[in-house]
Order: C-alpha cells, then structure tokens, then sequence
C-alpha cells in the first residue's frame, strides 16, 4: 500500500518551542504567520500579517513525553 | 476522508530527540483553525478557555463539569456546544472549556464526535480516516 506523506512540522515550529510560544500556520501548515504568547496575541499578529485563516497550535519542546495531565 | 499524520518533535531533558506522529485534526471556526488530537481515552473534548472566547463564548456560562486527569487532578470547566466543520463536514459537539486546560493543542473526545464518524486509525500508513455515518 502506497503511504501516505505525513505532515511535517517540526522545521516550522522549532524555533518557538523553547518559548512555548503559540504559533499560527497558514491553512496548508506550510508557512507560520504569526506566533504570540498567548492565543488571543497569536491570533491578533495573524490577522495584522495576513488575511489567511491561521491554523493554530502551540510549539512545546516536548510532544514525545507528553502525557495527558491536567495541570492544577 | 483521509488525514495525514502530523510529526512533531521532542527533545528530553536528557538530550535526545525523538518523532512523535499524532493524529492531529483541523477544526474549522468562522475565523480560525483549531488543532485537536484524536483522544480515544478522553470522554469528553477538552479544549484551552481562550480558543472558547476567540470563537464566542462566556465561558463560565457554560455546565459546570470537574475534568479529572490521570494525574487524579480536577480543574473547573464548563461544557459548550459548538460548531465546526472539518473539511466538508458540519459538526456539532459537546465539548468542556478550561482556563486551566494548556495542551499545546485541543483533545477530541469520544462524546458526540465519535457518533457522528467511524475513525480508524492507519499509523503504519501515515494517515488516519474518518468516515461520517
């Protein structure tokens, strides 16, 4: 069976994660528009940079160990 | 329809790195996109309380609804029903916002949105499907 080709982020995000900065992509997660400390700041930059609508998700320097907790 | 996985990176404390492939959704809002992971040992969809103003909720005025954790934690939150669409399709779910809630993504629970899709899962592939019934 032919594989599928996944979708690649790591490039993108790294240079935000040590921050935990949150990032918007464009729709086609090939491009950042913007990143903010919050997601209300992301989701302003996005739309002072671009008129795409941000695909948005938050850059950690750890997805392998994470785990499903609740943090009080 | 047929999703691609998504890979991330991680990098432990003890310096190694290593490929995480999640099965990562876009939710679509009027105004934004939402990644959600497809959690099939969460009840209920837990998403960030900020991404629930930025779409337009009150938040508190939701149900009230306790979300334990593995850790055995509970954080307030509060039970909405929202809209979305991925790709073509028209969803509505019930889902619980959090101030407290701060994945670097949302969680896509088994209420509601497992009743409207059949999910099945192809890692070795590199894609996961969701099928409406």
């Amino acid at each position: 069976m032919k594989k599928f080709k996944e979708i690649n982020l790591i490039e993108l995000i790294r240079p935000y994660a040590k921050d935990n900065l949150w990032v918007a992509l464009n729709p086609d997660q090939t491009r950042v528009l913007a990143t903010g400390k919050t997601l209300k700041e992301v989701i302003s930059n996005a739309k002072k940079n671009s008129n795409e609508k941000p695909v948005l998700i938050k850059a950690i320097q750890n997805y392998s160990m994470f785990i499903p907790i609740l943090q009080p | 329809m047929k999703v691609s996985y998504t890979i991330l990176q991680s990098d432990t404390f003890l310096g190694k790195s290593f490929i995480t492939k999640l099965p990562l959704l876009k939710l679509e809002f009027s105004k934004l996109y939402y990644m959600c992971l497809i959690d099939t040992g969460a009840d209920i969809s837990l998403m960030n309380g900020d991404l629930g103003k930025e779409i337009g909720l009150v938040i508190e005025k939701g149900e009230p609804f306790p979300v334990k954790g593995i850790d055995g934690v509970i954080i307030p939150s509060y039970i909405h029903k929202i809209e979305f669409y991925i790709d073509k399709y028209f969803c509505k779910i019930d889902a619980a916002f959090s101030e407290r809630f701060n994945f670097p993504f949302g969680l896509i629970g088994r209420k509601d949105f497992f009743d409207l899709f059949r999910i099945c899962f192809n890692q070795k592939e590199n894609f996961f499907e969701i099928v409406p019934y």
